[in-house]
C-alpha cells in the first residue's frame, strides 16, 4: 500500500465517523484487528450494534466503493463482526453497513449508506 | 401308412402343386412305393423342378410323412386320401381335385351343400345378405361351405351356425391356423358345432397370397352349388365362380348396386348368365325343393311374437322406403325417439331389421 | 402465549400448522424449520418486506418452526401466520386469538388468494375455529356453512384488527344462486338427431356414461357440448365438493352453480388428467368431479390412461401418489366418449367409401374395446345426416334445452329421493349387486329380459346396464315401475346393439 492510499483511507474513515455521528450513531470502536479480519468502525443505531466498513475513493475511480467488498471479504467481515461480538459480550442484533466514501477536490466529500449488506444470507 | 399316404404327405409339403406331380407319376403306373424308392432320378424323369426335388429328399430323409401324421394324430386332425371312403364324392371328378384334406372336426360333414363366397370388403348389406343365405341354408338342412375369410365368407358361416346347422371352411392355410386372427372364435364355434375346417396344406401351413386361389377350387367342388354374394371384378370369388362353371355347377349372384365396385364382379356374373338371387327364400326352396318358415327352426322355440302396431309400422317404412335414420323414422312414423328405439331393439331382437351404418336401420333381406 | 396457527394442504385436505417464532441477537437472518418446501422459505422476503411497510424492522436472528416437524409444508399460504409470529416475538403485537391464519403477502403488505381457501374453511368449521383469510378467498369461504371467517385486505389490517384499532369484515355464509345450465349449444340449434337427443336426455337423468360413434360431421362434438345445457343443477354438496377440487389448483368456483365440463384432448399427459405431479395435485378428471369428462377421438388415448381410469371411474375416488405419500380426490363424473366407426370414419356411410381393410377395422374396434367399454351405459350411433334427410325433419323444429333440462332436474328428483340415505344420489351409480334388488320392476319385465338376455347374449354386467338405464327411462316417463317398453328402449342402448 502506499503512503497515499492508506492517507486516503484515514481520511476517509474520519469523515465516515463525523457521518454516523451525524446520524446520531453512537461510534463504539475504530480499527478492531483480529487475526484475519479487521473492522473499520462498530457503531450502535437503535438498539442494533452495526459494523461499518469505509471505502474510500477518488472521483472518477472506475470502480464503485461499494462494489469492491467481495464475497470473500464479506466473509472475512462476517467472521470478524462475529467474534467482536462474542468477545465484548453483545447479545443484541448486529449487521453489517458499508460506507462509501468519494472525495471530491475543492469541495466536501460524498457518503453513501448501504445497509445490511449480508440481508440475511448468513445463517450460521 | 401305406405308401400311397406317404406319398400323398410327401407331395403335400413339396412346394409344388401336389394334383400335377401325382399327374406325372401316376402316368408312369408304377406302384406307390416305388416313388420313394427309386427317388430323385425318377423325380428329375417326371419334370419336377429342382425346388421340389430337394424338397422331397430332404422330407422323405427325415422321415417328415410319419411325424406329420403323428402330429395330426395329436391335434386331432385326420387326413383324408383322395382314395378314401369319405373323400367327398363330388370332388372326386372335378379337374385337379386335391389329393388328400386335412380335416378338424367332423368328417364327413352330411346334407346338400352350398358354397357361398364373396369379398372381404363387402358392405353391411352384403354381410347381412351373406348372414341370411347362410341361416336359410342351415335351416333347410343344408351345410354351408365357404373359405373362411373375413367378410361374406365369415357371414356366411355365422349365418349357418346361428341358424343351427354345421359348415364347412376350406382354409388357405393348414387347419390348425387361424387366419384371419379375429376369426379364432369362429373357428372354434364350427368345429365344435358339427362342422370341419379343412385344408390341402399341410399343418402350420402359413396363409400365403397363392393359397387363396387355390382353395377356392375346393370350395367350387364340394358344393353343389355357389352363391357368390357381392365380389367386385378382380377378386377370388370370382375365380371361384369360374371353378364352379368349369365343374357344372349352378352359380346364383346377388343383385348390387350397379354404382358400386364391391358388386361388379357378382352383377357381370349376372349378365353373363348366373341365376340372380332376388329372394333368400325362394333360392332356398328351388335349391332344396322344400319351403321355408319365416323363422328357421332351432331359433325360435315356441310361438313367434306377434309385432305391436308400432312395430309394424317401423317395417312397413323400412320395408317400402330401404335404409332410414332413427331421425326419419320417428317423424315418419309419427313416434317418439324413445319408442322408435324400443321397437328397433324388439325387431332387431327377432332378426327383422339390422343396423346398416352409424344410426341407420334396414330391413333383413329374406 | 396462543400459538399462531396456520394450515398446510395434503391433497385438498387442509392440516393445521403451529407457527413460532423466536427473535435472539447475532447478524441478522430469518431461518424456517419444519419440512419448508421452496415458497415456504421464501417467505423470508415476503414477511420481512411486508412487516417492513408497516415501519416494523426485524432484527436479528430470527427462528420460525413449523409444527409438526414431520409433515411437509407448502405453499406461500403460510406468509400471514409467519408474519404474525415474528411480529409476536417482536412484541408489536398483542396475543394472537385462539384462530388460524393464512394468506400470502404482497413486499408491500397486501394479502393475496391462495389455494385451499376451502379446504382451510371446512377445517376451521370442523374444529370449530375462527379463520382468517385474505378477502380474495372470502367468496370461496363463504361456502362453507358453519364456518367463522373474517376478510383481511393487508396484513397491516390483521394487525391493526389485533390491537383493537379497526374492525375486519365478516365473511356471511352464501350460497350461491343456481343458475340455469349454460345451453351452448342449444339443443335447438341442432338440426335433427332426435334419437342422438333421447339419448342425451337419459345419460343426464341418470348421470349415466354415454359412448358417440359416428361419421366425421356426424355432429358428435356438438352433441356432447350441448349436453351442458341439460345437466341437473348441483346439490349444495355435490357444489362444495367440486369448490373443493377446484380451490386446491386456486380455480375460483362456478357461481352459477353448473355441474363441471371438461374436455381433454388425446395428446394430454396422464398426470394432467389423473393427477398427480410432484405436488399431489388433482387432475383433469376430479375437477370434472359432479359433472362430464368429455374424452373426444376416444381411441386415440393411451392404453395405460385408459386402463389407470378404470377403478377410478367406478369407484369414483382416484389415488394419486408418490414416494413421498399418497391423497386421494374424488372423481365421480359422467364420461362421455366420441369415436368414429373405423379409422376412415366412412364405415356405414350412405355417401363415402370405407377405405380401412379389414385388420384395420379389427384394431380400432379392439383399441376401443377394455377397460373404458365396460362402464359405459349408453352407446349411440350417430348418422351423418344427408341435406334430403335434415330436409325431412326439420319442419319439427327442435325441442330447446330448458324444456329437456326441467324433464331431467324432475328425473333426477325422483332419483335423489329414492337413494336417499344409501349415499348414493342417481341410478348410474348404483353398483351392480344392489341393481336387482332395488329397482321395482314390473313382473313382466324379467321373463322378457330373460328371453332378450339369451337371444341377444347379455353378459350379467349387460344385464345390470339395461336395468340402471330402464330405471331412468322410466324415471323420465314418471312411471313408478320399470315396463317392458323402458327395458325394450333401454336395449336399443346396449354396447353390440350396432354390430353387424
Amino acid at each position: 500500500m502506499t503512503a497515499e492510499h492508506l492517507e486516503r483511507g484515514r481520511r476517509g474513515e474520519e469523515i465516515a465517523a463525523a457521518y454516523l455521528a451525524g446520524l446520531g450513531w453512537t461510534i463504539l470502536d475504530r480499527n478492531v484487528v483480529f487475526r484475519g479480519g479487521e473492522l473499520d468502525l462498530v457503531a450502535l443505531s437503535g438498539g442494533e450494534l452495526v459494523v461499518v466498513e469505509v471505502r474510500t475513493r477518488s472521483e472518477g475511480w472506475m470502480q464503485r466503493g461499494e462494489e469492491s467488498v467481495g464475497p470473500r471479504k464479506l466473509g472475512r467481515l462476517v467472521r470478524a463482526g462475529r467474534r467482536y461480538v462474542e468477545t465484548r459480550g453483545w447479545t443484541g442484533p448486529w449487521r453489517i453497513d458499508i460506507l462509501a466514501v468519494t472525495l471530491h477536490p475543492g469541495r466536501d466529500a460524498s457518503v453513501e449508506r448501504f445497509e445490511d449488506v449480508t440481508a440475511g444470507a448468513y445463517l450460521t | 401308412m401305406t405308401g400311397l399316404m406317404r406319398v400323398l404327405l410327401l407331395l403335400a409339403a413339396s412346394g409344388g402343386f401336389p394334383p400335377a406331380l401325382w399327374d406325372s407319376f401316376s402316368k408312369e403306373d408304377l406302384p406307390p412305393e416305388a416313388f420313394l424308392d427309386e427317388g430323385p432320378g425318377l423325380w428329375e424323369r417326371l419334370g419336377y423342378s429342382e425346388t421340389v426335388r430337394n424338397n422331397l429328399a430332404r422330407l422323405a430323409a427325415t422321415g417328415w410323412p410319419e411325424r406329420e401324421e403323428e402330429r395330426a394324430a395329436r391335434a386331432g386332425v385326420r387326413i383324408v386320401p383322395f382314395d378314401s371312403r369319405d373323400y367327398p364324392r363330388s370332388l372326386a371328378g372335378t379337374p385337379s381335385a386335391p389329393l388328400l384334406l386335412y380335416v378338424r372336426g367332423k368328417w364327413p360333414v352330411a346334407g346338400p351343400s352350398v358354397a357361398v363366397v364373396g369379398t372381404r370388403k363387402c358392405s353391411s348389406y352384403g354381410w347381412r345378405t351373406a348372414a341370411e343365405i347362410g341361416r336359410a341354408v342351415a335351416g333347410a338342412g343344408g351345410v354351408v361351405i365357404s373359405g373362411g375369410a373375413a367378410g361374406i365368407d365369415g357371414a356366411a358361416h355365422e349365418g349357418c351356425l346361428d341358424g343351427g346347422g354345421a359348415t364347412t371352411a376350406v382354409l388357405g392355410t393348414g387347419v390348425d391356423v387361424v387366419y384371419p386372427r379375429g376369426h379364432e372364435g369362429l373357428f372354434g364355434r364350427i368345429v365344435r358345432e358339427g362342422g370341419a375346417l379343412v385344408a390341402e396344406y399341410p399343418l402350420g401351413a402359413p396363409p400365403r397370397q397363392w393359397r387363396f386361389p387355390e382353395r377356392n377350387r375346393i370350395i367350387a367342388g364340394m358344393a353343389d352349388r355357389l352363391v357368390v354374394v357381392e365380389a367386385p371384378l378382380k377378386s377370388g370369388a370370382m375365380s371361384t365362380a369360374r371353378h364352379a362353371l368349369e365343374a357344372g355347377r349352378e352359380v346364383w349372384a346377388v343383385p348390387g348396386r350397379i354404382s358400386e365396385e364391391c358388386c361388379a364382379g357378382s352383377n357381370r356374373l349376372l349378365f353373363d348368365g348366373a341365376q340372380p338371387l332376388v329372394s333368400v327364400e325362394e333360392f332356398a326352396s328351388v335349391a332344396f325343393g322344400r319351403q321355408l318358415g319365416l323363422f328357421p327352426p332351432g331359433e325360435e322355440r315356441g310361438k313367434t311374437p306377434l309385432l305391436t302396431e308400432k312395430e309394424q309400422r317401423i317395417l312397413a317404412v323400412l320395408k317400402k322406403y330401404g335404409e332410414r335414420t332413427v331421425d326419419n323414422l320417428a317423424v315418419e312414423c309419427t313416434m317418439s325417439p324413445a319408442d322408435v328405439f324400443s321397437c328397433l331393439a324388439l325387431l332387431a331382437a327377432a332378426g327383422h331389421v339390422f343396423p346398416s351404418g352409424p344410426g341407420r336401420w334396414s330391413v333383413v333381406p329374406r | 402465549m396462543n400459538p399462531v396457527w396456520g394450515i398446510t394442504l395434503k391433497g385438498m385436505e387442509a392440516l393445521r400448522v403451529e407457527v413460532e417464532a423466536e427473535i435472539t441477537g447475532g447478524l441478522f437472518a430469518i431461518s424456517i424449520v419444519g419440512l419448508p418446501d421452496t415458497a415456504v422459505r421464501e417467505s423470508k422476503e415476503r414477511v420481512r418486506a411486508a412487516l417492513r411497510s408497516l415501519g416494523l424492522s426485524v432484527r436479528g436472528r430470527v427462528a420460525v418452526n413449523l409444527a409438526p416437524a414431520d409433515l411437509p409444508k407448502e405453499g406461500a399460504i403460510l406468509d400471514l401466520p409467519i408474519a404474525l409470529g415474528i411480529a409476536g416475538a417482536m412484541g408489536s403485537i398483542p396475543e394472537v386469538p385462539r384462530a388460524i391464519f393464512l394468506g400470502e403477502l404482497a413486499l408491500d403488505g397486501r394479502l393475496r388468494g391462495v389455494r385451499g381457501a376451502v379446504g382451510a374453511a371446512i377445517l376451521a368449521r370442523d374444529t370449530g375455529i375462527p379463520l382468517f383469510v385474505p378477502a380474495d378467498n372470502a367468496d370461496e369461504v363463504s361456502l362453507v356453512e358453519g364456518c367463522e371467517a373474517w376478510g383481511a385486505e393487508s396484513l397491516g389490517d390483521v394487525i391493526a384488527f389485533l390491537r383493537g384499532e379497526k374492525k375486519l369484515i365478516p365473511v356471511v355464509p352464501a350460497v350461491p344462486e343456481a343458475k340455469p345450465p349454460i345451453a351452448d349449444p342449444d339443443f335447438a340449434d341442432i338440426r335433427g338427431q332426435s334419437g342422438a337427443k333421447r339419448a342425451l336426455e337419459i345419460a343426464a337423468a341418470g348421470h349415466h356414461n354415454i359412448l358417440f360413434t359416428g361419421a366425421p360431421g356426424s355432429g358428435k362434438t356438438l352433441l356432447a357440448r350441448a349436453l351442458r345445457g341439460i345437466l341437473p343443477p348441483l346439490s349444495r354438496d355435490e357444489f362444495l365438493e367440486a369448490a373443493l377440487v377446484r380451490s386446491t389448483l386456486g380455480i375460483p368456483f362456478d357461481r352459477g352453480m353448473h355441474p363441471p365440463f371438461r374436455t381433454v384432448h388425446h395428446t394430454a399427459s396422464i398426470v394432467s388428467i389423473c393427477g398427480g405431479g410432484a405436488t399431489l395435485r388433482p387432475g383433469e378428471v376430479s375437477l370434472a368431479h359432479r359433472g362430464v369428462l368429455f374424452l373426444d377421438e376416444f381411441p386415440e388415448f393411451r392404453r395405460d390412461l385408459l386402463e389407470a381410469l378404470r377403478q377410478p371411474l367406478e369407484d369414483g375416488r382416484i389415488t394419486v401418489s408418490r414416494a413421498s405419500g399418497s391423497v386421494v380426490y374424488p372423481c365421480r363424473v359422467l364420461l362421455v366418449a366420441a369415436c368414429n366407426p373405423c379409422p376412415c370414419g366412412w364405415d356405414g356411410d350412405p355417401v363415402e367409401r370405407c377405405t380401412c381393410s379389414a385388420t384395420e377395422r379389427e384394431r380400432y374396434r379392439r383399441k376401443i374395446s377394455g377397460p373404458i367399454l365396460d362402464r359405459i351405459d349408453l352407446h349411440l350411433a350417430v348418422p351423418r345426416l344427408l341435406p334430403e334427410e335434415l330436409v325431412a325433419v326439420e319442419s319439427e323444429g327442435g325441442e330447446p334445452s330448458a324444456a329437456i333440462a326441467a324433464r331431467v332436474r324432475k328425473a333426477r328428483e325422483i332419483q335423489r329421493e329414492r337413494w336417499a340415505g344409501t349415499g348414493f344420489t342417481c341410478n348410474a351409480e348404483l353398483p351392480e349387486r344392489l341393481v336387482k334388488r332395488s329397482l321395482s320392476l314390473s313382473p313382466d319385465v324379467r321373463p322378457f329380459l330373460a328371453s332378450m338376455a339369451e337371444r341377444l347374449r347379455l353378459s350379467g354386467r349387460g344385464i345390470s346396464r339395461v336395468l340402471k338405464v330402464s330405471r331412468t327411462i322410466a324415471d323420465l316417463a314418471g312411471s313408478r315401475d320399470v315396463e317392458v317398453p323402458h327395458v325394450a328402449e333401454a336395449l336399443a342402448y346396449r354396447d353390440g346393439g350396432e354390430k353387424r
